[in-house]
Formats: structure tokens, sequence, C-alpha cells
């Protein structure tokens, strides 16, 4: 016991002395790494904000009241919601948010040919994903249920601030919610695959605009990186393994500059999936060609990107295209942009495009082969 | 007879130290290696798991999803065992991992994490 006094004594003195580099009861702390961190729960998953700077602390309340407002808007299953009371046909007008998300999905809709669909809505619910209660829907449900080519056909159109005969469509703060939609029959819309990563870019957005060296928002796994790090070194985003969730595919280092916004958005059939009567795997991306969960060869594709909302859309996207599509896909339209992918294969490969190939270190522990898409 | 004294004494007093001193090395030169056990977003309590001893506790969750998780610390791994939420995905995590991501119960906003998460700011998945 004597021989502990001593050394506690000395690391005592050390401490004091100001040589103690690690004073085990605290973590150290520069002033150049304070960081807020808040977390929370919203959109169906847990969303983390860090950030770095003066603001801080303003920034990290910001991303959450402003997460839980789209919330409030885009929700499928909220009854006081824009989308919700759309699909409802109890409202025809949504606010500017909502009109935001709604224009960049049937953005997506045109870029991806129609593989990124808003509105599946009917199908998804078929298949139970909404509730939980899984079930494989008969042919002739699907058949009906396949949106055709509806997203191309939602109308909308802002209206300005005279619409106020509705008195439900003004809020209460006196905002009035201008935009007229009109959906084609049958139609729903569910803007869950694209909402996070609007949230996230829109929050990094405002982040440009007060005292905020560097900032990551993590929405379940929907990561949107703004500027730097305090030391100038990389964020560094793990990929998360298909088969093993206590494990990482391999690190991709992400750095603030040039560009001072990044997403990372991967969509994966490990996520959410169940197993039918017959033992066949049912994923929820479904493919809005054939209404059933996408046939892919992938086990999750990943897009790196600076809008977190293009990024979202085209995750889900690239992987109902499957490897090949999607490699083809990267070649033909991204091959001299910024945007990345990492696709990993069901059979254990790793493909990943040239222009990332440089940022990400595969994992030490049983790592994954690894090939390069070549522009 | 003595020589035979002096040699059990001897013997006795290595094992002894051999078996006294590691420890006391031990404690006080491994770094400590945190882990939060945050609900809800709020740190509720915090292990060194470089010198936690083995136990078992249980945390419960008031919130919309109300539940308990069985908490586990055995040989400095940490992990839960046991929980009421509808999918388990805690229980199936395993034990937390210095290179993986923290275990999530998301009905039961239970999150357990290395403060020090080998350097990774953040998961996709």
């Amino acid at each position: 016991m004597k021989f502990r006094t001593f050394l506690a004594g000395l690391a005592a003195v050390l401490v004091l002395a100001g040589c103690g580099a690690k004073n085990p009861a605290q973590p150290q702390e520069l002033p150049s790494e304070r960081r807020a961190e808040s977390s929370f729960y919203a959109m169906d998953t847990r969303i983390t904000v860090t950030a770095y700077g003066k603001a801080r602390n303003e920034a990290a309340s910001y991303a959450e009241k402003r997460i839980r407002e789209l919330e409030k808007h885009l929700s499928v299953t909220d009854p006081a919601s824009d989308i919700h009371r759309l699909n409802a046909r109890e409202a025809n007008y949504v606010g500017l948010d909502t009109e935001r998300v709604l224009t960049a999905s049937l953005q997506m809709y045109e870029k991806t040919g129609g593989l990124f669909d808003p509105t599946i809505y009917p199908l998804v619910r078929a298949w139970g994903f909404t509730t939980d209660e899984h079930r494989v829907p008969s042919a002739e449900e699907i058949s009906a249920l396949l949106p055709q080519n509806n997203a191309a056909r939602i109308k909308y159109e802002y209206t300005g601030s005279s619409v106020t005969a509705d008195i439900e469509n003004v809020l209460k703060d006196g905002e009035t919610k201008g935009t007229l939609v009109l959906l084609p029959d049958g139609a729903e819309l569910d803007l869950g695959g694209i909402a996070k990563g609007y949230a996230g870019e829109d929050i990094a957005r405002q982040f440009e605009k007060i005292n905020i060296s560097g900032a990551l928002v993590n929405l379940g796994g929907n990561v949107q990186t703004y500027g730097e790090k305090p030391d100038g070194s990389p964020w560094r985003i793990g990929l998360q393994s298909p088969w093993d969730t206590s494990k990482y595919l391999g690190v991709l280092n992400v750095s603030g500059y040039p560009h001072a916004m990044t997403a990372v958005v991967t969509s994966g059939s490990y996520q959410r999936y169940f197993i039918d009567e017959k033992g066949i795997r049912r994923h929820h991306i479904i493919d809005p060609r054939t209404g059933c969960p996408a046939e892919s060869n992938l086990a999750s594709a990943t897009v790196v990107g600076p809008s977190g909302t293009e990024c979202d859309a085209f995750a889900t996207a690239l992987f109902i295209m499957g490897a090949e599509g999607a490699a083809e896909y990267w070649q033909t339209h991204w091959g001299k942009t910024v945007i990345g992918i990492i696709l990993v294969t069901e059979d254990g490969h790793i493909r990943i495009s040239e222009n990332l190939a440089d940022h990400f270190t595969p994992s030490e522990e049983d790592p994954l082969p690894l090939e390069v898409i070549h522009r | 007879m003595k020589k035979y004294i002096l040699l059990l004494a001897a013997i006795i007093l290595l094992s002894a130290a051999a078996i006294v001193l590691p420890p006391l090395f031990e404690n006080e030169t491994k770094e400590p290696v945190l882990a939060d056990i945050v609900q809800d977003g709020r740190t509720i309590r915090t292990v060194d798991l470089a010198d936690a001893p083995d136990e078992e506790f249980v945390v419960e969750y008031t919130g919309d999803v109300p539940g308990t998780n069985r908490i586990r610390i055995e040989n400095g791994e940490i992990r839960v065992t046991e929980a009421d939420c509808p999918d388990h995905i805690c229980i199936g995590s395993g034990k937390l991992r210095k290179n993986g991501p923290p275990i999530v119960c998301l009905p039961h906003k239970l999150v357990i994490r290395y403060r020090d998460a080998g350097g990774i700011d953040g998961t996709a998945r």
C-alpha cells in the first residue's frame, strides 16, 4: 500500500508541476477544443449535434429546434403535419419548408430516373414498414399501388400570402401556408427518404451565418459536416458494417477544405427488414418499378457530397440500381465532380469511387477486398 | 531444516509478491477507458472500463416506450444482457468495441459509448 501511496503522491506532484498530461478523473480539454454537444431523439432516430466555435451552444440548441420544426411539418404519421394533411386530403396548402423539401424530392425523382420516388408511401404501408406489422402484399395489391408516374403529375404553386380563407392554413404566429399542392388520385407522399438529408444540409447552411468553425450533425447515421475541427484535422466518419453493427468497415476522412459542407449518407438493406413466412428476407427499400423490396446485389450504398439532401436521395437510388448500375451512374454523372460513392456488395466487396479512395482507410480487423471505380 | 524453511519462506514471499505487486503497478499505470451510459441525451453514469469491478445493474426508462435494460460489466467489457424493448438490437450488438459504433437502444433512448471513440466523429449507416 505504501508503494501505491508513493505513486499517487508522485502523480499529484507531477500534475501540480504541470507535467501530468493525463488526469484520469477529468479528460483534459484545451480551450481550442471546446465543443458543444446535444443529443436527442427526433425523426424516428437518435440525433447528435457537435459544434465548435464561439456560437457553439447556440448552434447546438438551434439545430435541435430546427429539426423538431422540420419534423412537425414533414412527419408522415403526425396528423397535424403538412404531409399527413395532404395525404388525408384534409388540406391543399403547405408551408415553405414542406414546399422546399417537396421541390427537392421531385428534382431528385427526375435526376434518378424515378428510382427515388416520394410517392411510394402506399406501398411502404402495404408491406407494413410504417407500423412494423410486416406482411407480403399480393401481386394484385402491389400492382394497384404502383406509383406509376405520380411524382411527375404532382402540381404545386406558390400562391403568396393571399391564402387566408382557410383558417387551418394560417399558423398561430400569423405565417401563411402559401403553397398549393395537388396530388394525383391515390398518391401519398413520404419525404422520409430525403428529410434527414435536408435537415442536416439546412442546418449546415445556417451555421455559415454564425460564428461556428466546425460542426457535425448526425441524424441516425445520416452525417452532415460543416467547416473544420479545431485542430484542422479531417472529420473521421466510420462506415458501419452491414453484417455486424458493432463493427466499422473502415473510416472515411472528410476534410473541411475545399468544401465547407460534406454529407455522408448510407442506404442499406440491413437497417430495416423482416423475414416472411417462406423465410425470404424483405428489406424496406422499395423499388418503385416493381413495388417490392429492391433486388439489389448491394448490402449498402454510401454517397458523399456537399448536399445532404441529394446524398440522401441518391443513396436510395444507387442501392436500387445495384453495384454495376451505381458504378456506371457515378462514372457518367459524377466522374468529374466531388461527389463520391462507396458500394458494399452482398458478397463482401467494397467498391469505392476514385475521388474517395485516398480518403478511406479500411478496418484492420477482417478488411474486405477493395476495388476502385475509375473515371 | 533451516534451509528448507528459508526456501519455503522465499517461495511464499515471491508468490505473494507476484500476486500483490502487478495489480499495484497496473492500477497506477493504466490509462482510464471511460464509457458513458447516456439516456435521452443525458449521461447517467460513467464507468472506467480499465478499472471497473464486475457488476450488473438495471437502467430504467420512463419515457414514450418505458422499460428497462440490464447492463453487465465483466472483465472490462460492457454490454446489454437483457432488455424489454421490442427490437433487442442493444443485446444483439454484444460488447462495446473500441473501434466500433456505440451500443444503442433506440426505444429506450439509451446509448453506451466510449468517451474517446477511437477518434471517430460520427458513424454513417
